[in-house]
Order: C-alpha cells, then structure tokens, then sequence
C-alpha cells in the first residue's frame, strides 16, 4: 500500500472531475442533479485511519436528520472491529471523494450499506495483509480481533499501530470478493442491526453541532439578496450608490441573471442596505397572474383529453364495469405543500481571484447534493467545476427541498462581486416563497366491485405537476424536452400493489408556474391517499373488511403480511380507518388512525403502523423515521396547504402553515418486522398511507367521506 | 447584561440588532437557532432570568441587567444538564435543528414542575415545533429528565 503517493494525489488535485455533474460544463446542459451511485472503484478514500486510532469517515449521503450517520458509522465500526464512538462522522466534501448520489428517495442503505461496508472491510484486510506480512506469517493466520489483529503468537496489536504515525488512506480499488462483517448472521454481529449509543448526539443536545447556517469565517460579512414581490417579476431598478453608503454595508453586487444583493459588516446593517437600495420591480400582468394562480381540475383534463401518459392497460374496463356490483366514481385532491424544515437554507462562500490554480471559491452548504451544489456555483461564477469545492454540513430537516442550497450559489457571487467571504441566511419568509413546492394532485378514481368481494376494474386518473423534472432544474428553453417523460415522481404511487385485472392508470405532468419538486415522497403520499380511500369506499360498499379486500388482492406477501399484523394488532373499536402501500414495491406498510372526539372535535389520538423494509442496519432510527412519517400524516391530512397569492406565497410563516405540533401528536404503536431480506428504505414509506388512514378514520366519525385535503375540522 | 454566566457589554455597531443576531453573529453562540423570526417556533428559545423567552423577538436594548442563558451554558463543566442527557438517553433528535429550543424550554418547565405530567409537558411544550415529528420522545425525554433529576437529588 502505497499511503503517502495517495495522500499527496488526494491533496493536490482531490476529487474535483468525475462524474455526472461534468455535463454541465458544456453549457447547453443545465447543473443537473447527482443521479448516479457511487461507482465501487471510487470509494476508497471514504475510511481512512488516523494515527491516534480514531477513523476519519467521509459519510457518503447528506446528514439531514434520517440518522445515516450513526447507520453508516456502525457499519463501518463493525467491519473494523472498533467501538462506535471512534468513528469521526465528516460530512461531504466535494475535493476529498467521487460524486455521491444525490441524498433522497430512500435509498441510503438501500445504495450506499454495502459501499460502506466494502470500503471499511477493505481497510482492515490491507491492515491485516500488511501485518501478516511483516511478520512473515500467512494473511489467514492474523485475526480480526476488537480494536486490532491477533497474531498466530497469541500478540495482539492495535489497528493503528500497523502503520504507526502515518494516517492509512487505501489506495489500491476495493475488491468486492471481500467477507463483511455487516453482513454475518445476527448473532455474530456486534453492532450493525442492533442498539448501540449515538455520539453524534452529545454535541446537537449541547449546542456544538454545524449547521450550514452557523459557519463562520474569519472576515465573513453578511449578504442579502433583493427578491422579487411576485414570483417571475422583473427588477427595473435599483439604487447601488444609496445602498452603498449605508454605514456597515460593504459593496453591492450583482449576480448571473441580474439578482442585486447587499454585503455588509452585520445582517442588521445588509437589511438596512438592503431598503435603501430600493429595488424597484415591474408587477406580473393580469395574464401572468391568471396563469400564475393554477389550479389543477382532473375533471377538466378527462373533458377536455388531455392526460399524455398511460402507464397501465390491462384488460377491459368496460367489461369489469358490468361483472361489478357496485361501483365508484370519486375525486380525490391533495394541495400544493411546502417543506417547512426547521432551519431556513444558508451558505457561506469564499471566492478567490487570486488562487494557485487561478480564481477559485470555497462553500459551505446544506444540500441534498453538493455535487449540484458544485455545478450550479461555478456555473454562476464562470469557472471551472474543479475551482469550486463544497463542504456540506449537517441539514435541518430536508424532506426533498434541499436538492440545491440556493443561499450558497448567492453567497458564491456576493463573494466575488465584494471579494470578502460572505454568508447569505434566507428568512422563513424567503423559504415559504423561494423555493419549489409539493404540487398539487388531482384524481379521479372509477372501480367496482363484485358480489365475492373481487376488483372488477380500476381507472385511474390524475393531473399533477412536473417532479423529477422540476423547473428549479430545466430551464425554459429545455422544458419542451423534458415534459416528453412522464415524470415517475409524479407517478409515484399510481403503481397498484393490488391485483385487479382490468386496470388503466393514465396522468398528465402539467408545468405550472409555481417551481414544483421533490417533497417527501414525492407523488407517493398524494397518489396513495387516492388509492387507499377508493380501496376504503369500495370495501364500504361490499361490506367487507378495509384490511381483508387489501389482503385478498395484495400481489405480494409481504404486502399481506403488514396488512395480516395490523389486523391483530389494533383493538376493534368504532372510528379506525386504515390504508396500506408497497412503497416503490420495495417496503411495506400498513398504518391504522384512531380517531376521538375531544370537545365535540375529532383528533387523531392513535396512530397504529406495521413496517417492513427488509433488513434493518439501525432500528431504532427506522423506529424514529416511522414516527416522524406518520406525524407527516397528521399534516397532510389536517393541516396544510400552501397558498399562490397575487403571485407570491401566503402561506409565508408557521402562522399561516402550520405544522403538527406536540398536541397534535397521537400516541403511536409500530411494529417493525424483523427481516434479513434485502434492506430497502424508511424515510418516507410510512407517510405515503399515514394520511389516508387518518382520512378513512375521520370518515367514519363524521359519517361523511373526505376526498380532499387538507380536512378542516371545525 | 450576562450571557452563560459573563459579562457583555454590546458594541455600538450591533446595538440596533435582536438578542438572537447578536448571539449567533456577534458572540457565535450558534446553538440557538433562527426558525421563524417571529415567535411562532421556538428554535431559538433561551432563559432570561430563568425564564424562556424567543431570542428572535427581543431587541437588545431592552436586555439590560438581564441574566442569560443559552443551550452553550445549560451544562455544568462536569455534567450535562437532566434534560439534555434525557434528550441522548431516548434518542430525541433527528435533524436535531429544533432540539436546542425544546431543550431550554423543557428545562424551564421542569424547574417550576419537578413532577410533570403529560398535560403539563403538552401546554408547556406546544410553543415549540419540530418538522421531524420527534415529539413523543420529547414527552418521554422530559419524563425521563425528570427522574434522573430526582435521582440525582
């Protein structure tokens, strides 16, 4: 092993160059998102062991509150025979390892387990063959012992002091033939798939954690940029000269497009800059605003045969209409829906003009992907990929709106248009209104049922707006290409874990003027909620029992089986609706809502929920997934809505969107199944039902069917 | 005015400025957290004479004499506060961005009501939100710092 050739190559020129962002440096190409998973050649730098015994582990996926940090840093305790409190978590850094998928949809463990696994395991065995060899005794002969290798003397010696006073970075690629011992049988593991402590979180409970918000650099001054009253207005004018001579304000700049923002010594001085730079706006049309103010009507799109894509067609609706007995024809709509993390993006850059290599700039984010963050920020400053490096930090809650940190590409040009370090921090404000939303769905759903209890066809139907596709991503010029694809975010959901056999599911992905994109599942929790208050009214018209139609059509048995323990599991008492998913077809759940009536209101008081998701690395942060996924589904269903006003969102704080609070929170009783099936993912299964059930349950107490949400309760 | 237990006195280019810009900004006390800027959260809630009260909402000229404490000064130099070893013991947090907040108000409550009870968690904690969901293990981590107050007492 080659240690110190690595460790020079990785500070010189580090990973900047590789990957799927490199698209965008031909100009035609917007900064896309990191699509692609880690290639296993290039994850070798990801472990690295430092000569005081304790691990450096550069965490492939962005730390946002999911607990992949303490997952992955199990694994790679595990695989190096270490206690868990060894590990040093670091968060991504785009010049110190190959671009990582972008951190959504799930699939952390699902991706990245076995990467970790393999990387960590291939340290060890360099350790242990370089010991072996020192010691003229075979690689097979030295063993795996806590902390170290035992030798075939009985001597044992510490993993550190292998290699003493040289920090070990592997250079030789992973081999994939290696033995992990994540993935022993479960009695002979010590930590993957069990408890174990957290210590990432004696620093969060004491204050210590970093944010991207709270990075601090020497000099660094504060930026805010002058935004735009309606969304899509056009800046007119604006007084530089006025702005500058605001005591504290340090310049002003301008940005790509021809953004214009502040910097200044102190964030109460940029605001002061910031008013008397009086940017002046020319005011949306009565057009644009019509347009602007969208609202998604399925019924319009049937009428009018508009739905582009057809992603089933099985059979003969026509001829399972007749074989029903009874029928369906009902509407379902779900609200465009904000975010809402608790910590409003920030960023801090530092741009250079003057580096070794040429102008250069250094960011600090909180992004779902730095990798974009990287493309977007050189694609602003008009330099190469390479020149920019981006460190993440730990994100404040996510949920599909962190893709890009756009606070960060601001600071980026502050910075170079004042050339001292500068943080930008949007305001709650700014997080309601600048970023992309949830979209809206719209749906209608024609089934039937015949007199034993059999789906005789399924027609669905949905209006929703652009996902994967977001126009955050795909610039105007580009978008006629891109509404080709059916967008499978805003299908998500649509697919049927049900077997019926005649079945045609078709969707039109409208692009609305609002930036729609990733939030929380994407169009999982908006589609099922359709799907499992059809499934909910059809069971109610055959007399059957909501859990029993699910498990008499389920395709899979795992489906079943959720469906099979929610039944036992939940006391037979009068208001409890219930829905089930077969998330991405790869975790299933079933969730039940207990609803009381609490001065003369209903509330959920129960939420019950069955989860399997196969193999499960950290229970305990699957457990805690769960609970925050169904508390998604007490909003969803109750209480939010985000809300287009005269071109800019109403809906702009806490008090205009709420949010479920402490006494909103139902008790929860969840059963996770114990699996050694493959591990899939638990970041957003269980919210795709939560809302439905709560939906059914209320239905029940009222003795009224609710098809839209959010359902006031007054 | 004090801040964890030393004297400040605020210079006069940050003297127009809220107690939490000058917190985080100034003294880079950044556990305590902007969530909303207007009282509706309670990120960035801190005791003021033992009280807790939204940092976001105070101007610093209405902060003198006044004895402060953030989440950087709620631990002794030996042990961690009840509340906050409460908050390790149940696994509290997720994103953890909130939690600083849930933290200083927890405690506030648990002073005045050493004895808590699910109602009284439920009012005293219903000022401060958390988007990750984490809020049955904020009412079985306050249970929970209550008993280890008790067994420490």
């Amino acid at each position: 092993m080659r240690k110190q050739s690595r460790r020079q190559f990785l500070i010189r020129t580090g990973w900047a160059g590789g990957g799927v962002t490199m698209l965008s440096a031909c100009g035609f190409v917007p900064p896309l998102p990191t699509f692609g998973v880690t290639d296993a050649k290039d994850i070798y730098t990801w472990v690295q062991l430092r000569p005081d015994g304790r691990v450096r582990f550069y965490l492939p996926r962005a730390e946002m509150g999911q607990g992949i940090d303490i997952s992955l840093a199990k694994v790679v305790a595990e695989e190096l025979n270490l206690p868990i409190d060894r590990i040093d978590c670091v968060p991504q850094d785009t010049d110190a390892m190959a671009p990582c998928q972008m951190t959504v949809g799930s699939q952390s463990i699902e991706n990245y387990f076995e990467l970790t696994a393999l990387t960590a395991a291939n340290l060890r065995t360099h350790l242990g063959s370089t010991l072996a060899a020192k010691h003229g005794v075979a690689t097979g002969d030295v063993d795996s012992v806590a902390g170290g290798f035992k030798l075939p003397s009985g001597l044992v010696i510490k993993l550190e002091d292998v290699i003493a006073e040289e920090e070990v970075i592997q250079r030789d690629p992973v081999s994939e033939s290696i033995s992990l011992f994540s993935k022993r049988p479960a009695a002979e593991r010590r930590l993957v798939g069990g408890a174990s402590e957290n210590p990432t979180l004696l620093d969060i409970v004491t204050g210590k954690t970093t944010y991207s918000r709270d990075v601090r650099l020497p000099d660094m001054c504060y930026g805010v940029v002058a935004r735009p009253p309606q969304l899509g207005a056009r800046l007119v004018s604006f007084d530089a000269a006025a702005a500058a001579a605001v005591d504290g304000v340090v310049g002003v700049a301008q940005g790509p497009q021809g953004e214009v923002g502040i910097v200044a010594r102190t964030p109460h001085a940029a605001t002061a800059g910031l008013s008397a730079l009086a940017a002046r706006w020319q005011a949306l049309t009565e057009s644009e605003l019509a347009a602007a103010q969208h609202d998604l009507d399925i019924d319009a799109y049937i009428e009018a045969d508009a739905l582009d894509h057809t992603t089933h067609d099985e059979g003969d609706i026509r001829r399972g209409e007749q074989m029903a007995t009874a029928r369906i024809d009902t509407r379902y709509d779900t609200p465009m829906a904000a975010h809402a993390a608790m910590e409003p993006r920030a960023g801090v850059a530092h741009f250079k003009s003057k580096g070794t290599a040429g102008p250069g700039c250094e960011i600090w984010t909180g992004s779902q992907d730095p990798w974009l963050v990287r493309a977007a920020a050189a694609r602003a400053l008009g330099i190469d990929d390479k020149r920019v490096r981006v460190h993440n930090c730990r994100i404040g809650g996510a949920f599909g709106g962190r893709l890009l940190c756009q606070a960060s590409i601001e600071a980026a040009w502050l910075s170079q248009g004042t050339g001292v370090p500068v943080k930008v921090q949007w305001s709650r404000e700014d997080e309601f209104r600048h970023n992309y939303v949830g979209p809206q769905f719209s749906t209608r759903i024609q089934a039937g049922i015949d007199g034993r209890g059999n789906i005789t066809h399924w027609h669905h139907r949905m209006v929703g707006a652009p996902i994967l596709t977001s126009s955050m991503f795909i610039p105007p010029r580009l978008r006629w290409a891109a509404d080709l694809v059916a967008d499978p975010g805003t299908q998500r959901g649509t697919e049927l874990p049900y077997a019926i056999a005649n079945k045609r599911v078709s969707f039109a992905d409208k692009r609305v003027p609002m930036a729609t994109g990733a939030w929380r599942g994407l169009g999982a929790a908006p589609n099922t909620f359709a799907v499992e208050v059809a499934m909910d009214e059809l069971a109610a018209r055959a007399g059957v029992h909501p859990l029993s139609l699910r498990k008499r059509h389920a395709t899979d048995p795992r489906l079943q089986a959720v469906c099979e323990g929610l039944q036992t599991k939940v006391p037979e008492a009068q208001h409890v609706g219930f829905a089930a998913t077969a998330y991405k077809g790869v975790t299933f759940v079933a969730v039940a809502a207990g609803v009381e009536t609490r001065n003369g209101k209903p509330r959920v008081s129960d939420l019950w929920c069955v989860h399997d998701c196969g193999f499960m690395v950290d229970p305990d942060r699957v457990r805690a997934q769960i609970e925050g996924n169904l508390i998604w589904g007490v909003g969803m269903a109750l209480q939010e809505e985000f809300v287009l006003e005269n071109g800019l969102a109403a809906t702009d704080n806490f008090d205009s969107y709420p949010i479920p609070r402490i006494t909103d929170s139902p008790r929860m009783h969840i059963d996770l199944i114990a699996s050694e099936l493959p591990p899939s993912g638990a970041a957003e299964a269980a919210f795709a039902p939560a809302a439905a059930a709560i939906a059914n349950a209320i239905s029940q107490a009222t003795g009224r069917r609710h098809r839209r949400l959010p359902i006031r309760l007054a | 005015m004090r801040i964890n237990g030393s004297e400040h006195t605020v210079p006069e280019a940050w003297r127009q400025s809220n107690l939490l810009s000058y917190l985080r900004d100034h003294l880079g006390l950044t556990g305590t957290k902007y969530g909303c800027g207007k009282g509706l959260c309670g990120a960035c809630t801190v005791h003021i004479d033992g009280k807790a009260s939204r940092a976001c909402l105070l101007p610093l000229r209405a902060l003198e004499h006044a004895d402060i404490t953030t989440i950087e000064g709620l631990a002794t130099d030996v042990d961690l506060h009840p509340v906050q070893q409460a908050w390790i013991d149940v696994g509290v947090p997720q994103c953890g961005y909130c939690q600083a907040g849930q933290i200083m108000t927890a405690a506030a409550y648990l002073e005045d009501n050493p004895a808590p009870t699910l109602t009284g968690i439920q009012a005293a904690m219903s000022g401060n939100l958390c988007r990750c969901g984490t809020y049955g293990r904020i009412q079985d981590g306050v249970l929970r710092a209550a008993e280890i107050a008790r067994e420490a007492s």
